[in-house]
């Protein structure tokens, strides 16, 4: 009877203990080969991760670059700072931002631009777009239309891939 | 017969050696009797006489042999019992270490999910020099000596609308090893707060060596090379002229992309196109 116990004892502490081993090492896999070894936890790669500031506006009128502001709009050019405070480059200067307003149709980021013949393939294609290296802030701008009357509105944008969306306060000078 | 486990009495020829009260098996004849049956059952005469009077651990054995069967009861209860203690033992070494591996893996994903994609809580020395300074930078150091501007789109028409190429003077001096913390990552080209790569080496060159800026860098100019001097190419606005070139510090021993250790950066003028741009020719060449 004693033995039987032991036994059983035995059994339960080897199945927990393979069980906690096999776990263990899953996370040891999972963390080694690059995720955080949570599932659904991200990865640890390293990533940039960009934090927008308002820094002012501008107004442009109403034509920009040869297009007409739709009626009852102006364009306008909203500056921003942007601070990367991951630890890898941002391939752009800025992350998306989207716009809302009171009204869904209060600022327009989007236009159509009259055709253009197709151009020609530059020299050192690629190298003109503007980047972010960590732990550098940069600046960056956007042209938006905004609704005759609207004086803010909010920007929404993640500043990476697998992070909550982040709203910032826009009040046009 | 006695049951060597239970200690029942029972008739061994009834019940052929199994115990009525416990079922377990005993054997009634003794280990010479087994003997002597093999030696009957194959015709075998030999009688081991040498045998017996080899050592006295031999006459212990034959003892022991000759102790009737009944006898190992307990010895065999032991051996079981010692057995069932080793389980217990390899169970708990089995636990402890199941223990042990998963809060080392449950710390390792935390520490994994912390430096993850979330922020950076430290922040990158930003570390500014002057045009012509030598700077320690990893196992070597490094010397940011001038900007020239090589050409723009009137003398240059595939570069793009309302930019220029410039280039960036660079000597650096290394301890020469073909190794990894040699590496230099490419710099970046800061103008008004917009910042840009630098442009590859490969596709530089040709251009840098028309317009007289050669050798181009790359990263690698310091891996095997004990010192390096060429120029750095760069788009940037055609009325740009104070840039900012930055260098990131790395230690190339972390796996993932290397762990950046500082950014040093230097303020240059755009010099004329009129300077003959030609550094230096690296070791190799």
């Amino acid at each position: 009877m004693q033995n039987r116990g032991r036994t059983l004892v035995s059994v339960v502490f080897l199945v927990i203990g393979a069980v906690f081993l096999a776990a263990g090492l899953i996370f040891w896999v999972g963390s080694a080969g690059g995720g955080t070894g949570f599932f659904g936890m991200g990865s640890a790669e390293k990533e940039a991760y960009c934090v927008v500031e308002y820094l002012g506006s501008e107004e442009i009128g109403s034509s920009y670059e040869g297009v007409q502001a739709d009626e009852g709009y102006s364009f306008y050019e909203l500056r921003f700072s942007v601070r990367n405070e991951g630890n890898r480059e941002a391939y752009r200067e800025m992350p998306y931002l989207y716009y809302k307003g009171e009204n869904y149709d209060d600022v327009h980021d989007y236009w159509d631009t009259p055709e253009e013949p197709e151009e020609e393939e530059v020299l050192f294609a690629g190298y003109y777009e503007p980047c972010l290296p960590p732990g550098r802030t940069g600046t960056a701008s956007q042209v938006v239309q905004v609704k005759d009357g609207v004086s803010k509105f909010t920007a929404v944008y993640a500043p990476n891939y697998d992070s909550a969306d982040t709203e910032l306060g826009i009040v046009l000078s | 017969m006695r049951c060597y486990n239970c200690h029942k009495n029972f008739d061994y020829e009834k019940y052929y050696g199994i115990c009525p009260k416990c079922g377990c098996f005993n054997q009634q004849e003794t280990r010479e009797e087994r003997h002597e049956d093999l030696h009957d059952r194959f015709g075998d005469s030999y009688d081991h006489k040498e045998e017996r009077h080899q050592g006295a651990s031999d006459s212990r054995m034959a003892g022991v042999s000759e102790e009737p069967r009944r006898t190992a009861g307990p010895a065999g209860r032991k051996r079981t019992g010692s057995r069932g203690k080793g389980l217990l033992i390899f169970s708990v070494i089995i636990f402890a270490a199941g223990i042990a591996v998963l809060g080392s893996g449950i710390r390792a994903g935390l520490l994994a999910a912390a430096g993850s994609a979330a922020q950076s809580d430290e922040t990158v020395p930003l570390i500014a020099h002057e045009a012509g300074e030598r700077f320690d930078f990893q196992q070597g150091s490094l010397q940011v000596l001038e900007a020239v501007k090589l050409a723009d789109r009137e003398t240059l028409p595939g570069l793009e609308e309302g930019m220029q190429l410039i280039a960036v003077h660079v000597a650096g001096e290394s301890d020469g090893e073909y190794e990894d913390y040699n590496r230099i990552r490419e710099p970046y080209l800061e103008t008004d707060g917009i910042f840009r790569y630098s442009i590859s080496a490969h596709e530089f060159e040709p251009y840098g060596q028309i317009l007289g800026a050669r050798p181009a860098l790359d990263g690698w100019e310091l891996t095997g090379e004990s010192s390096c001097d060429g120029w750095y190419g760069f788009v940037t606005e055609a009325d740009a002229q104070e840039i900012r070139i930055w260098f990131d510090e790395y230690d190339w021993s972390d796996w993932d992309g290397g762990k950046l250790l500082a950014a040093h950066c230097v303020d240059l003028q755009i010099e004329g196109p009129e300077t003959e741009a030609e550094g230096g020719l690296t070791d190799a060449e």
